[in-house]
């Protein structure tokens, strides 16, 4: 099982595309960008409270008034909208990584235990005593608890990496990983008293309400330069997809190279994991949307692709979990997939149609 | 290749279909009248027996002790009353039982000793006649089977499979809309029949419609504060919804619940802009945490989630109130509990009321006492 290589693959990336297809890349990612950059301005425009277009851009020009309007656009409503963006696009990239890494299409971000070992360290927190003692770092402890159980989870997976050559042992390693940290969350869980568990289930379910500007410029910041280091893999990324071996010959230093792989991935996934919690389906589809879309595996059109479209993707869920039963909020989790899932089994018809 | 759009929009659209019909059932819900409410709850008496169907729709015979059991009914839908030994899974049907007299017919929680504030039930664990059966969400049949119980009251109906397995009669105490404040009030009256208890669960009832109608009467024509309920996480918000028992009280008791609109069977999530817009003009606010679950003060919510800091109620001087630990384990006491929350909306009204199950939340927390060098 390995991803799939179009026509236009990574080999053919070097020659010169046929002018459609580089039309319809062209056609793909304008749409994608304007989609993104409508369902922003939709996200700070529609909310549970029902603010006309005027107000809501008198809003958006004068940030220093005290009204409550102005604080929802800039203290609620936008740091959500560009959060959904961002986190959208940092999980389509980690799950396309993961799937290049283990030349396998139905891999995503998660699949080495990073969720889990966030979600093991936010139950110590939310269905224990233990956060009680640490109120300090109240409103960051859930978040700085994730960070934590996310990239420990990440070092362990890096550290067999590291010794490991067989990409198949370290997915088992991985899985490992998730049903250890499975466990213990499970038997937190069942130790927890039921209105603890409310809110931890809630956190499962993954959201990316309530986020702060402080978490915004940290996504940005190490996010967007997670990305720019990813983007100048991706020549590499394109040996590598087509064998070690041959991205060997290519002057690629595979060891290094795999490392640096997993690094980026589960560190764009453990970013937004500990800020969001785990958002499930994007960095699993994602990656297929925009390889289809594109029409490529090459992976210098292929990352741009899937940050644009894990933002829109996301984007568009985020609007509908929010306003579908507004004020009620519907699980972002269960969005992604509903709508998601038939649009990847569609283009795989599709593809297969054709084919 | 034909029919790939049609595929394609079907799949697109089931999504928006099931939500919207998941709408309508809501709106149904809402509509329905408040005895409706009660769900599957109904009691018929025959010459014989008793007929009680429970929330799941399941009816049981209540037989009197050495009475044969009408035809039709299995074994295990067949309840010997007056029952003398009963596992409950709640803490509000426990409240119940206390209040029918019956409270030393517990043999089995899904809670242990320390949960409680009960003293009955605290001296029934102490004197080995009350077990912990596990978790409600996980019970120890095993334990179950050993505490020999005539009547499980419950809320989970996945049990009765294996109860059935096990020849113990079961009782669903809990519909989807079993939350709102007629079925608490009149649950008593189901649960009356299975202990022959019918005048003590009349009493209770009057007792309760009695305290209702004075809290209408006492706050007829007072202005009517904003009242906001939930509980507040590190980025989410969860509210009590419109139909719940407690908003429910607080329209009849001449105040103004901010998420009348917002409907659910239980707590239920909402927008963190919705809460503090509702919060904004709100005077008071319910949080469901105890002050040993971290509600010691407004500052200590307001760390969790800092953008709550405009809801007024959490602001300094703000009104903000906490349920004691024992609070929900009160049912039997649930006319005081109905009366201190209208004290609560209306302190003018109750001169000297003194909070029993609730309180009051300082702006901050106390400072940390010194330590006394003697």
């Amino acid at each position: 099982m390995t991803t799939a290589v179009p026509a236009t693959g990574p080999g053919a990336g070097e020659s010169c595309p046929p002018v459609r297809a580089v039309r319809q890349r062209t056609f793909v990612f304008a749409a994608a960008t304007v989609l993104v950059l409508l369902f922003m301005v939709l996200n700070v425009r529609i909310g549970s409270v029902s603010y006309s277009g005027g107000q809501v851009l008198h809003a958006i020009l004068h940030p220093d008034a005290s009204d409550n309007l102005t604080f929802i656009v800039w203290k609620i409503r936008m740091p959500r909208a560009i959060a959904a963006v961002l986190g959208g696009a940092f999980l389509a990239v980690s799950g396309l990584l993961m799937q290049v890494y283990f030349r396998n299409p139905i891999v995503g971000p998660f699949i080495l235990g990073i969720s889990s070992g966030a979600t093991v360290m936010v139950s110590v927190v939310m269905l224990t005593t233990v956060g009680l003692g640490f109120a300090y770092f109240s409103p960051f402890l859930n978040t700085l608890a994730a960070c934590i159980g996310a990239y420990a989870v990440m070092a362990m997976v890096v550290a067999v990496a590291v010794r490991v050559r067989n990409g198949v042992t370290l997915l088992i390693v991985g899985l490992m990983m998730g049903y250890l940290c499975g466990a213990a969350t499970a038997i937190l869980t069942a130790l927890a008293e039921k209105e603890q568990i409310k809110g931890f289930v809630l956190w499962q379910l993954g959201s990316f309400s309530g986020f702060k500007w402080a978490e915004i410029g940290v996504l940005v910041g190490f996010g967007g330069f997670l990305l720019a280091c990813i983007y100048l893999l991706s020549k590499p990324l394109n040996a590598f997809l087509l064998g070690e071996d041959y991205a060997a010959s290519m002057g690629v230093n595979i060891r290094r190279f795999r490392i640096l792989i997993l690094l980026f991935a589960s560190s764009l996934a453990g970013l937004v994991t500990a800020m969001a919690g785990p958002v499930a389906f994007i960095g699993l589809a994602v990656p297929h949307m925009a390889r289809l879309s594109l029409g490529t595996s090459d992976n210098r059109i292929l990352v741009p692709g899937a940050c644009l479209m894990g933002g829109l993707v996301t984007s568009m869920c985020d609007l509908i979990a929010r306003n579908t039963l507004s004020p009620v909020e519907l699980p972002l989790s269960a969005i992604t997939a509903f709508f998601g899932a038939p649009v990847v089994i569609g283009l795989l018809l599709k593809r297969g149609t054709k084919s | 290749m034909a029919g790939f759009p049609r595929t394609v929009a079907f799949l697109l659209l089931l999504p928006v279909v099931l939500l919207a019909s998941a709408c309508k059932d809501e709106d149904r819900k809402s509509e329905a009248p408040a005895f409706m409410s009660i769900g599957d709850f109904a009691v018929t008496r025959k010459p014989t027996h008793i007929e009680v169907r429970d929330g799941a729709g399941r009816t049981l015979a209540l037989v009197p002790r050495g009475a044969e059991a009408p035809p039709g009914f299995a074994p295990s839908m067949v309840v010997r009353v007056p029952v003398r030994r009963v596992v409950a899974y709640g803490a509000f049907e426990v409240g119940i039982l206390k209040a029918l007299g019956e409270i030393d017919t517990v043999v089995g929680l899904t809670a242990p000793r320390k949960k409680w504030f009960i003293p009955e039930i605290r001296k029934g664990f102490d004197e080995g006649r009350i077990a912990f059966i596990g978790d409600s969400r996980n019970v120890d049949y095993e334990r179950i089977k050993e505490q020999h119980p005539d009547l499980i009251t419950t809320w989970d109906p996945s049990i009765v499979p294996m109860m059935d397995t096990l020849g113990i009669p079961v009782v669903v105490t809990a519909t989807p809309v079993a939350t709102c404040l007629n079925t608490r009030i009149r649950l008593v009256q189901f649960l009356a029949p299975f202990f022959g208890r019918d005048r003590e669960a009349e009493a209770y009832y009057q007792r309760v419609k009695t305290a209702l109608d004075a809290i209408h009467a006492t706050t007829r024509g007072l202005p009517k504060p904003k009242v906001m309920w939930g509980d507040i996480f590190e980025k989410r918000v969860l509210v009590e919804p419109g139909n719940a028992w407690v908003a429910q009280l607080v329209g009849l008791a001449q105040s103004d619940y901010r998420f009348d609109d917002v409907y659910g069977t239980s707590c239920i999530e909402i927008s963190t802009e919705r809460f503090l817009y509702s919060g904004n003009d709100a005077d008071i606010y319910f949080t469901y945490r105890t002050p040993d679950r971290g509600a010691t003060s407004k500052a200590a919510l307001v760390r969790t989630n800092p953008l709550l800091a405009r809801v007024k109620p959490l602001q300094p001087g703000g009104r903000t109130y906490a349920p004691l630990p024992h609070y929900s384990q009160s049912s039997d006491r649930l006319d005081e509990i109905l009366t201190e929350i209208s004290a609560i909306l209306h302190p003018s009204a109750y001169p000297g009321h003194r909070l029993g199950f609730f309180m009051e939340l300082p702006d901050t927390d106390p400072a940390p006492a010194k330590e006394n060098p003697s």
